[in-house]
């Protein structure tokens, strides 16, 4: 039994890798393929014929991609800004949970420096992955986000040297740079983390996040105006 | 089948004619240039949307989605004011090329 839906279902994921190909777009063009697939199949095409001839019709990932690209290229940039402030954000948000672990550290021992920064490590590695179980927990019972969760999920299980890249500035790089920068203030990691106090845990977690929202809707606002 | 150079060249004026009879949508515009043209006009299906986006971001077609009857989402495009401005200009360019062309083959085959 050929299965028409799984197909369709990945190349929209082929096409929905395109940073210049937008969901819109692509159903847009999954209307065509389906109006394209059922009129070959009433021309008595079967339902794997039609949907090859209907593809190829359609043209490859790159040639949509290229097109594409001409036309959304100020959306796209809008896009990557927004990727960039999310991230600074995500930054922000790490910053705080960061110091948050070297406070955990620093109760649990404070006499010995390096057991307190060996507690802090440990915790910044089990807490990514008690989030990692968690989401993966999530997309079983919501099937609403699933898809969108999923490729996250498959794209951190591909990709595990980069999620480790991205966590060990966040923890580790950070304090490092300001010994590099300061000399002898921050020993060790927690000293950096236990200093920051609970003005900074409350910009990070309410002020910043707010902030950036806020810069994110203007830039949305100004986008619709322009498309108008 | 006609040359790419040629499709490139005509297919907003081909787009914008259509939809200046009513509003439809990619796959019918795609479907009504090969009927129209006998076959000799055949488009790369994909590469009529950066084509409609673009016209609609210039003004001269507009979109909506809609629900068809068989439950599936649809995007109609329907042209403006600007685009029929547009395709009555290039309308009277494209005729001065047929018209030249005509006289000039007319000659030859006398």
């Amino acid at each position: 039994m050929y299965k028409l839906e799984q197909q369709i279902a990945d190349w929209r994921n082929e096409l929905a890798n395109s940073e210049s190909i937008f969901p819109e777009n692509i159903d847009e063009l999954e209307d065509h393929l389906r109006a394209s697939i059922s009129s070959l199949v009433e021309q008595g095409l079967s339902d794997e014929e039609a949907f090859f001839v209907a593809t190829k019709r359609i043209g490859t990932s790159t040639e949509l991609s290229r097109e594409f690209l001409k036309v959304n290229i100020n959306l796209i940039w809008f896009q990557r800004l927004s990727w960039m402030i999310f991230g600074l954000l995500l930054f922000q948000v790490l910053n705080v949970i960061g110091s948050l672990f070297a406070d955990i550290a620093g109760i649990m021992i404070s006499d010995l420096a390096w057991e307190g920064s060996f507690l802090f490590y440990a915790i910044s590695v089990c807490f990514p992955i008690m989030v990692f179980l968690w989401i993966s927990n999530i997309s079983r019972k919501d099937t609403e986000t699933q898809n969108r969760l999923v490729l996250f999920l498959q794209s951190v299980i591909k990709r595990p040297i980069i999620a480790l890249g991205v966590l060990f500035p966040i923890f580790g790089l950070i304090p490092l740079i300001r010994l590099i920068i300061h000399g002898t203030s921050a020993t060790h990691t927690v000293a950096f983390y236990h200093s920051i106090n609970v003005y900074n845990y409350a910009a990070g977690l309410f002020f910043w996040p707010f902030f950036w929202m806020l810069v994110l809707i203007w830039l949305n606002r100004q986008r619709q105006v322009k498309c108008q | 089948m006609l040359n790419k150079d040629l499709i490139a060249a005509s297919s907003a004026q081909l787009i914008l004619s259509i939809l200046a009879k009513e509003e439809s949508y990619g796959y019918d515009v795609i479907q009504r240039i090969r009927t129209l043209s006998n076959d000799q006009m055949i488009w790369s299906d994909g590469m009529l949307y950066p084509l409609l986006h673009r016209l609609e971001k210039n003004g001269l077609v507009s979109s909506k989605w809609r629900t068809t009857e068989s439950g599936r989402k649809r995007k109609y495009y329907r042209i403006n004011n600007k685009g029929k401005v547009a395709m009555k200009e290039a309308r009277n360019q494209w005729q001065i090329v047929h018209d030249t062309l005509t006289k000039l083959w007319e000659v030859s085959y006398v």
